[in-house]
């Protein structure tokens, strides 16, 4: 992925030099963003949840203020005026909820339940163009729209600061993003990023069309990752700071 | 001691270096010498300074001072920084001679009220809280005698002492508010209530003016004239004697049916109805005046000097021509260089100024433009007035050309004429009414052109002029060139630019929450940090940049209020101008700024930012009530207001007059530094990055 920034920027940025003009002629932006969700549609770390929706998956806390956070960095780089291609690389962190089999104290076989962690990062590219006539500010200060591409890969952990796997294999699955918002300079070189995203991961989607009492322990836990992936991307606020150094 | 006397020797000497003028070549007033601290010091000392002086019986009226302080500061400044104003000039420095005359025998006064003349032709004299009289020149063009322009002086000087500018403001609110007397007024009365008051200062100025012009040695018998150019202030100068045979030759001669119109009386009305104004009428403050000046008699005509007056008189004469060439009143132009001309026939400035007058005539006339109402004319004048009003766009054109030819031949040299020229042959060429064989006297063209063919012929060399007909179809006006972009980013430049020059580059900022709405103190900090914007972004761009910025005047700095002067002069035409695209009247002028700045690249730059308070806060309460969560983003939203910011660059060409570049943006965005800062930064990068 970093060869194909570096060939952005080799190629793309030349062809655009002459008519970028950047925040003071500096065009290059780097970004640390928190990404904080409600979490609505799915648990966070701690497994809190905002409503209690009366799901198998409640981890029987509930907490108003509950939120996701998806740490990213993104280096954007303007090739045009009023457009900026980026790299960019988050950490997935939410909760969810797994099966497994137990006995009770007749021995008998048990299905139970129990809050995990979802653990695993994203990377892939942002496409930022910046709505000119609309705000008309000169990128990067002012209003845009982004469209992205990453590619997520997710494991289920015990808790979050646990390394051993839940599942054998990690979930991989792209996430197409959009997004809208504002880029405003809060200091000299240093911008503030609000907006919100959606994002649409193409995860295997049983969680929507199946009942979970057919599912087997396995089943259970891999989708119910499937539906946190697709969750956590689905919406999240967008909140960011950034620095542009050249 | 010896400095006390060679001091002022050298002043003598070099002011009056600096001072004659040449009426032959006339050179318009421009400021002059070290720059006075009312242009210099900055308008949130200056408030300051008020603020700490202002005496207040109540918390109410020093809100209702601070206010009108804070404004007017800020609103003389303005007017200060708009090129009008002249200072140190032979105009003002005699008007401020006649001002310590008349105030002789108030030594409290003397320094403490300053006067400046100002470039406009309207016949008025006004002043400021601040102790500044502004004097016109469309007044000093009228006036007899240094006695009436003593009497003008008394009255404005009581403005000040009487402080009748903040009277008038705090009764306007009180009539607005109606306070006090005015509790039960309604809402039609409130106009006749500020009418009624601000005569009634009127009257005191005039009342307790005559009694300082009493005081002085100057005519009490010249008073009376005064109401008279009063009374006919709105109408144009009359010509002493109109002979269209100055237009004429031996073969080139306007038909006499072309003059039908000829009034001989002047009927300006002196007791006309002043419900509605702000001075009494005529009449009534003629009476009250003469009433109290009763049967005293004596005093001088000129203490200062005649000749000097007379000199200032006719350079505000010879401005007035130049003033309303600039305002496209193209017939009062005429006329009046007319009128100079009886008496100037050697100034190449008079001679030049017919034939732009007749210049614009023509554009005017080919675009449908031309309006006249005969019944303003009167005397001579009307027959000049008809003249001009009946000729046809072809024979207006005829008639520049041939008096612009003639300036031509006088001086080859000179551009301006030149383009005019140039110009007029194109539009013709353009209409299909020219050709060289036109000018052909050996040809018989009919009746239309039966006198326009001889034009020429008693021109020096009046094949001169058909070799242009003949290079200018040669060259026939090309399309204009379509400019690059949208409406509000106009591109039209066509060689790489080294340098920039940016004119007074202006801030304005609102904030629609607050009781005092507009922010002039921080917006004039932003104003004076622009200097610092702009030279950065040019560093980056390795652009040139120089900044004619009157908020950041040094008392040495007179060269950027010179060049402030004619470039605001020429925009206002340009914009005057808009699709008709004239030969500036002044382009020989600032062709001349545009030789000593080293560029022919100019740009007028700005912003202006709104902040107002949001609306739908209720919704987003009633949305964290449900949604705790979004409390964070609602309270954000709550907290910021609504901003918007208006941003405009303007580059002309000042040789091509071409506007170069155009950046107009509507943001929807708070202001901040930086946002000015990048788009200070855009539009210099387009200019560095735009040549076609």
């Amino acid at each position: 992925m970093s060869r194909l920034f570096i060939l952005i920027i080799v190629f793309a940025g030349p062809a655009g030099f002459g008519q970028v003009p950047g925040y003071l002629g500096k065009r290059f932006t780097f970004f640390m963003d928190a990404n904080p969700a409600p979490a609505l549609l799915v648990q966070n770390t701690n497994n809190a949840l905002v409503l209690n929706n009366d799901d198998p998956s409640y981890a029987g806390k509930k907490n108003s203020f509950a939120f996701n956070f998806r740490p990213q960095l993104t280096m954007d780089y303007l090739i045009h005026r009023d457009v900026s291609v980026g790299l960019t690389f988050s950490y997935v962190m939410t909760g969810t909820t797994r099966s497994f089999s137990s006995t009770d104290e007749a021995n008998q076989p048990l299905r139970m339940f129990d809050g995990a962690s979802v653990k695993g990062e994203s990377a892939g590219l942002v496409f930022k163009f910046f709505r000119f006539r609309h705000s008309s500010s000169i990128p990067p200060i002012g209003m845009y729209k982004t469209i992205s591409l990453q590619v997520t890969r997710a494991n289920t952990y015990d808790h979050f600061n646990s390394k051993e796997k839940i599942l054998l294999e990690d979930v991989v699955a792209p996430v197409l993003g959009f997004g809208i918002g504002r880029q405003t300079i809060l200091a000299r070189n240093l911008l503030l990023k609000t907006g919100v995203e959606f994002g649409f991961a193409i995860v295997p989607y049983h969680f929507l069309t199946e009942s979970a009492d057919d599912w087997s322990a396995e089943q259970f836990t891999t989708y119910r990752l499937h539906q946190s992936i697709f969750s956590y991307h689905l919406f999240n606020f967008s909140v960011g700071l950034g620095y542009i150094p050249f | 001691m010896m400095m006390k006397f060679l001091l002022p020797g050298l002043m003598v000497l070099l002011g009056g270096a600096v001072l004659a003028q040449n009426f032959d070549q006339y050179k318009t007033l421009v400021p002059a010498g070290p720059i006075p601290r009312d242009f210099t010091e900055k308008s949130f000392v200056k408030v300051a300074a008020e603020f700490k002086n202002m005496s207040a019986s109540s918390t109410s009226s020093r809100r209702t001072k601070s206010r009108f302080y804070l404004e007017s500061t800020f609103s003389i400044d303005d007017f200060l920084s708009s090129g009008s104003v002249l200072f140190n000039d032979q105009v003002s420095l005699y008007l401020r001679d006649v001002l310590n005359e008349v105030l002789k025998p108030y030594p409290h006064l003397i320094g403490k009220v300053r006067i400046y003349a100002v470039k406009s032709p309207v016949v008025n004299a006004f002043t400021t809280n601040n102790g500044i009289i502004f004097v016109n020149l469309g007044l000093l063009s009228r006036l007899e005698n240094e006695a009436q322009l003593a009497f003008v002086l008394s009255h404005e000087v009581i403005h000040y002492e009487k402080q009748h500018i903040l009277n008038a403001y705090i009764t306007g609110l009180d009539i607005d508010r109606r306070n006090g007397n005015y509790k039960n007024i309604s809402s039609e009365e409130r106009g006749f209530a500020k009418s009624t008051y601000s005569k009634e200062l009127e009257s005191e100025a005039d009342q307790a003016g005559s009694e300082i012009f009493l005081k002085s040695n100057y005519s009490k018998d010249s008073v009376e004239g005064i109401f008279t150019i009063l009374k006919y202030a709105d109408l144009p100068l009359s010509l002493k004697k109109f002979d269209k045979r100055i237009f004429e030759s031996r073969r080139y001669v306007f038909q006499d049916s072309l003059m039908r119109f000829e009034k001989t009386s002047l009927d300006a009305d002196e007791d006309y109805d002043d419900s509605k104004s702000s001075h009494p009428n005529v009449r009534k403050r003629k009476e009250a005046v003469l009433r109290k000046i009763g049967g005293k008699r004596g005093g001088k005509l000129f203490i200062i000097s005649e000749s000097a007056f007379h000199t200032v008189k006719k350079i505000a004469r010879y401005e007035m021509i130049r003033m309303q060439l600039l305002e496209h009143q193209f017939l009062y132009a005429l006329n009046g260089a007319l009128d100079l001309q009886s008496t100037n026939p050697h100034s190449d400035f008079v001679r030049e100024s017919v034939a732009k007058s007749l210049y614009g005539i023509a554009k005017q006339k080919s675009y449908d433009e031309f309006e006249v109402s005969l019944e303003e004319w009167n005397d001579e004048s009307s027959k000049l007035a008809s003249l001009i009003k009946n000729i046809d766009s072809y024979e207006a054109h005829v008639l520049a050309l041939r008096h612009l030819y003639k300036c031509r031949e006088n001086n080859l040299a000179n551009k301006e004429i030149d383009l005019m020229i140039r110009d007029l042959v194109q539009s013709l060429i353009a209409t299909g009414d020219l050709s060289p064989d036109r000018f052909d006297i050996s040809k018989d063209w009919g009746n239309r052109q039966r006198y326009t063919q001889y034009a020429f012929e008693d021109a020096e060399r009046p094949s001169g002029f058909i070799e242009i007909v003949k290079s200018e179809l040669k060259n026939p006006r090309a399309e204009r060139k379509q400019a690059s972009g949208r409406y509000n980013e106009i591109t039209m430049i066509t060689e790489d630019i080294d340098k920039i020059v940016v004119v007074n580059p202006k801030y304005r900022k609102t904030d629609r929450r607050k009781r005092q709405r507009t922010r002039h103190i921080q917006a004039e900090k932003v104003v004076i940090d622009m200097n610092e914007k702009i030279h950065a972004s040019a560093g980056k761009l390795n652009l040139l940049s120089e900044i004619l910025n009157t908020n950041t005047l040094t008392p040495t700095e007179v060269r950027t209020m010179q060049s402030n002067t004619i470039l605001n002069d020429w925009l206002q035409e340009q914009f005057r101008s808009g699709d008709q695209r004239m030969i500036s009247p002044i382009y020989n002028e600032v062709a001349e700024v545009a030789a000593i700045h080293k560029t022919d690249h100019f740009l007028w730059l700005g912003c202006s930012s709104v902040i107002q308070k949001k609306k739908g806060k209720g919704y987003l309460i009633a949305s964290a009530a449900i949604m705790p969560s979004i409390l964070p983003w609602s309270a954000a939203y709550f907290f910021t207001p609504r901003g918007r910011t208006y941003y405009f660059a303007l580059m002309f060409n000042v040789k091509t007059q071409e506007l170069e570049l155009s950046d107009l943006r509507s943001m929807s965005m708070k202001d901040s530094a930086s946002l000015l800062e990048s788009n200070i930064f855009y539009t210099l990068f387009r200019i560095s990055n735009a040549k076609e």
